[in-house]
């Protein structure tokens, strides 16, 4: 579906509440933080100590 | 240029923000890991393109975002199609808006444009400035904003949040609170 730059009319035509917009952050950010809090898989420790290791070995080595 | 050491622990203090960005970005924890992968072995080598003392995150982010948009475009997208399903499965309805857990977040953000989830993720969850998030995506901060209101009213139309006034917006103000609070 086709979304057109809201003018100001369509803004006022669709105003969303301040609680919506709030509700709406709120659980953004929560979402985002519950991800953001886990911890860490090992995998990636592991993999920058793979590419610490083999820029050391062919430094020369194109990108 | 960074001390190889420096840079190192940068990327990994990085990594749950880059975790919590693919995530967003994929609605899939398998892929989103993958991708946080690639991200960093491209950033490993990108390493001298990387200004010191410039914010690390955002230049991460914008490989994160360059890297899932080459992908996409490799594989085609799949759930384009899918939204009337997705819509309807979810069926969240006002009062239900305060158990709203992070799946259905997540189900909600894949439904956005890809232009409207990435400014909302970056603003809205991430916590970055319009500033910072312009220069992720590669836009003018207007653009930005207007993203982002759009996708702040798509999200409320697919969570159904839009009347909650009508609907007791204390008690779920209240849920949610708890929960951010938690």
């Amino acid at each position: 579906m086709g979304w057109v730059m809201p003018t100001s009319k369509d803004e006022k035509a669709r105003p969303l509440n301040e609680m919506a917009v709030r509700q709406i952050g709120k659980k953004l950010r929560e979402s985002f933080d519950e991800v953001a809090k886990q911890p860490v898989p090992d995998r990636f420790a592991a993999l920058l100590d793979e590419l610490e290791k083999s820029e050391g070995q062919k430094q020369d080595k194109d990108q | 240029m960074t001390a190889p050491a420096d840079f190192k622990t940068d990327l990994l203090g990085a990594i749950p923000n880059l975790r919590a960005f693919a995530l967003s970005l994929t609605g899939a924890g398998d892929r989103a890991d993958d991708l946080v992968q690639e991200t960093l072995v491209k950033a490993w080598h990108k390493q001298a393109s990387f200004q010191p003392g410039t914010n690390i995150k955002a230049w991460l982010f914008t490989i994160l975002r360059n890297e899932f948009y080459s992908q996409m475009r490799k594989k085609g997208r799949e759930v384009s199609d899918a939204e009337g399903t997705l819509t309807e499965a979810m069926a969240t309805h006002p009062d239900q808006m305060g158990k709203l857990d992070l799946a259905d977040m997540q189900r909600a953000l894949q439904m956005l444009p890809d232009d409207q989830r990435e400014a909302i993720i970056l603003i809205g969850a991430s916590g970055m400035s319009y500033e910072e998030a312009a220069k992720v995506c590669g836009c003018a901060t207007g653009t930005v904003k207007s993203r982002v209101s759009r996708a702040r009213t798509r999200l409320a139309e697919i969570l159904d949040v839009e009347d909650s006034n009508e609907y007791g917006p204390d008690s779920v103000a209240t849920q949610v609170l708890a929960r951010a609070l938690g």
